[in-house]
């Protein structure tokens, strides 16, 4: 994985001092909020329910076994003993006292870590296909890329106060494993006659007012990237709208001005700066940091195969949790964070710790963070996985439920945030409890849940297979639900924004509904059908039917 | 109108006049910075203009104002709120794109903590708010040893 350099690692010392410096000023008196939100924003720290969360950025998801184990130790030191992997890839810790906040990122510092514009109106963590690098379907690593990207915007003069918050991702597969449909902008490497380019979308994004991104270049060189994405950020600092919070992400300048002209915008805008091309020999330097050196002759003995034959529960996680891989003998293992009835998407102190050794002993000392909250070892060999599946059973991390009901996503909801308007985890531990059966859930096979506890839409409702997004009624937590949305991912078909499909019900019904949805489902499928694909196929009416039969009964009698 | 500001990096007297609203009539003088569009009203009507600079607001077309660099001795860009980033580009534009070689000015809600980011888009000269302690905020400027940007 990238490693700084000394001008990287003095750059992001030379940060936490600056903001050493804010945090005493803020505590002296001498910045009011409204001048100190905005710079703590930048260094990743929000002030929540609670207590200040702190969000790190782990760029394109890439983590080693030291960063994982400093994790641990601020989880342990500072926070409550827990960490929340996001869907953006990074993690946040949210038990933060504001004056630490400074030794705590000195503490990232030490290996190579910051959370330098994980939130405020800037250019914030460029996220990645976990499976960069091993996929059988990629095009290119894009990870050299991402980084380009990263150290381009890291603290960009001129994007540090955009009109709202703006998202980068990337693929270089063929399926799409980063969502970037959804991104303010995204990048997707493309062939055209055996030549490498990137189509590049602007103006997706979720929240209020959810919006699938256009294509603004259907193929961009390699060596023009960083100038057509600098392109669409002027022309989105210049006139993007600051007069409305909600509507200053740049989904609305595209709308509002159509993708031809805003295209336009950014030609015009990019002839200025053409000239100044990407050096591809960065490019390829950059890619050496990437490349895995561990592979060996003969990863696969064979006991893998055998003890599958003879262990249902092991055979189970080879099915659902361990996926193909571009060289032969080698898996990539994907840590579930979803064990029915926990949070999604966290880990405790001892976890971070254990996952840590695990990445040394199977996977070269790296994992990678996903955009459905759960971990992944890259590079395991087929030797390794029966003494890696024993590992994780016992630290929990072997669920072997990734891609069903069971692996849901959730934003932290009420518990913790301050924008929230009602309760996630707790709705999202019910849901996993109630179809903790395995065969259950295998049964109702692949499906995306994805849940929010407010509009802003961190828990991407948007675009689940059912999306549920909690409100605020009276004072009264209820929860809208959503059907066919799609990341445009594996399996997915076409990127989609979920449909709402009646009046919002109670707390207690959501459950309930959520298993007259799937219910529903294996009514109508039509033999391996998914649940999305039925959904596709046969449109809401029977869903809805499934869901509000019994309260329009009620109400007819 | 501040009595000092930060030019070039250093604290030193105001010398320019913000006239953000030309009375009626006004014929400004050198060291007056006016709004763009009246000085393009004046210049139109034959005015001396001669040392007169130019206002030109987040939201306003900065395309004019490239035929009229060589005339300028000064382009000053408000921040109505600190947020407002929409100068920024103003001032990139101005000094990187077009090659201006006079003075950008940033004026209105700026304070110590933006410096350094104006700085690096081009301004080189700073109207602070009032109670910014400018002698301290002298130290924005030397914060960070290299950047990933412009080499």
């Amino acid at each position: 994985m990238y490693r700084y350099t000394p001008m990287d690692a003095r750059f992001v010392r030379e940060r936490v001092a600056e903001f050493r410096d804010q945090v005493r000023r803020r505590l002296a008196g001498e910045l009011s909020e409204d001048e100190f939100r905005p710079l703590r924003l930048m260094n990743g720290l929000y002030l929540q329910r609670h207590a200040y969360m702190l969000r790190i950025a782990i760029p394109y998801g890439q983590l080693s076994s030291a960063q994982m184990r400093k994790l641990g130790y601020i989880a342990q030191r500072y926070d409550r003993g827990f960490g929340h992997f996001t869907t953006r890839q990074n993690i946040q810790f949210h038990w933060m006292a504001l004056e630490e906040v400074p030794d705590v990122l000195m503490h990232l510092a030490e290996v190579e870590m910051n959370a330098i514009q994980t939130s405020g109106n800037c250019v914030r963590n460029i996220t990645s296909d976990p499976f960069s690098g091993v996929a059988p379907d990629e095009l290119v690593d894009v990870r050299p890329y991402c980084e380009i990207l990263r150290q381009y915007f890291a603290l960009h003069p001129e994007f540090m106060y955009l009109p709202r918050k703006f998202k980068f991702a990337l693929t270089g597969a063929r399926e799409d494993r980063a969502a970037t449909c959804m991104h303010d902008v995204g990048i997707k490497a493309v062939l055209r006659d055996g030549q490498l380019g990137f189509e590049v979308s602007a103006g997706g994004g979720l929240g209020r007012t959810p919006r699938l991104g256009q294509v603004v270049r259907d193929f961009v060189p390699p060596e023009d990237l960083v100038s057509v994405s600098e392109a669409i950020l002027r022309v989105y600092n210049l006139y993007g709208r600051r007069d409305n919070k909600f509507k200053a992400r740049i989904k609305i300048l595209v709308g509002e001005l159509g993708i031809e002209r805003f295209r336009a915008e950014v030609d015009r805008e990019h002839a200025a700066i053409a000239h100044d091309k990407l050096d591809l020999a960065r490019v390829a330097e950059l890619q050496r940091y990437f490349e895995y050196d561990g592979y060996v002759a003969d990863p696969d003995d064979g006991s893998a195969a055998r003890r599958r034959a003879v262990d249902p529960d092991f055979d189970r996680w080879m099915t659902h949790n361990v996926q193909a891989h571009r060289v032969p003998g080698y898996h990539a293992v994907v840590l579930s964070l979803k064990p029915p009835g926990r949070p999604p998407g966290d880990l405790i102190t001892e976890q971070f710790y254990a996952v840590a050794d695990l990445m040394d002993r199977f996977n070269g000392g790296r994992c990678v963070t996903t955009y459905e909250q759960n971990l992944v070892l890259q590079d395991v060999r087929g030797a390794d996985l029966s003494e890696l599946y024993d590992a994780l059973r016992a630290l929990r991390l072997a669920s072997p439920n990734i891609g069903t009901i069971q692996d849901l996503i959730s934003c932290p909801g009420l518990d913790y945030c301050s924008l929230a308007n009602s309760s996630s985890i707790p709705v999202a531990q019910e849901i996993t409890e109630r179809f903790a059966d395995l065969d259950h859930a295998y049964e109702l096979g692949f499906i995306h849940l994805k849940m929010s506890g407010c509009i802003n839409a961190c828990g991407h409702h948007h675009m689940g297979h059912i999306g549920i997004l909690g409100i605020d009624k009276r004072g009264e937590e209820f929860y809208q639900l959503s059907l066919g949305g799609s990341a445009g991912g594996p399996g997915e078909g076409h990127p989609a924004i979920a449909e709402i499909i009646g009046p919002a019900v109670a707390r207690d019904q959501v459950v309930d509904s959520v298993e007259r949805l799937l219910d529903c489902y294996v009514e109508q499928r039509q033999g391996t059908e998914s649940f999305i694909q039925t959904v596709r196929r046969v449109g809401l009416t029977p869903f809805k039917a499934a869901v509000y039969a019994e309260r329009e009964a009620a109400r007819a009698a | 109108m501040p009595r000092e500001m930060i030019k070039d990096r250093q604290v030193t007297a105001a010398p320019w006049e913000l006239v953000t609203t030309l009375p009626e009539g006004a014929r400004p003088t050198a060291g007056q910075i006016v709004p763009l569009a009246d000085w393009l009203r004046l210049d139109a009507a034959g005015a001396d203009l001669d040392g007169v600079g130019v206002i030109v607001a987040g939201d306003e077309d900065l395309a004019p104002v490239r035929a009229l660099l060589a005339r300028l001795p000064v382009v000053a860009l408000p921040f109505p709120r600190f947020a407002d980033g929409r100068c920024y580009s103003h001032a990139r534009r101005l000094r990187a794109h077009w090659g201006f070689e006079g003075d950008i000015l940033a004026f209105g809600d700026v304070l110590r903590d933006q410096l350094l980011y104006m700085s690096r888009s081009g301004f080189n000269a700073f109207y602070l708010r009032e109670d910014q302690d400018l002698r301290a905020s002298l130290a924005a400027f030397s914060l960070y040893t290299e950047f990933y940007q412009y080499h």
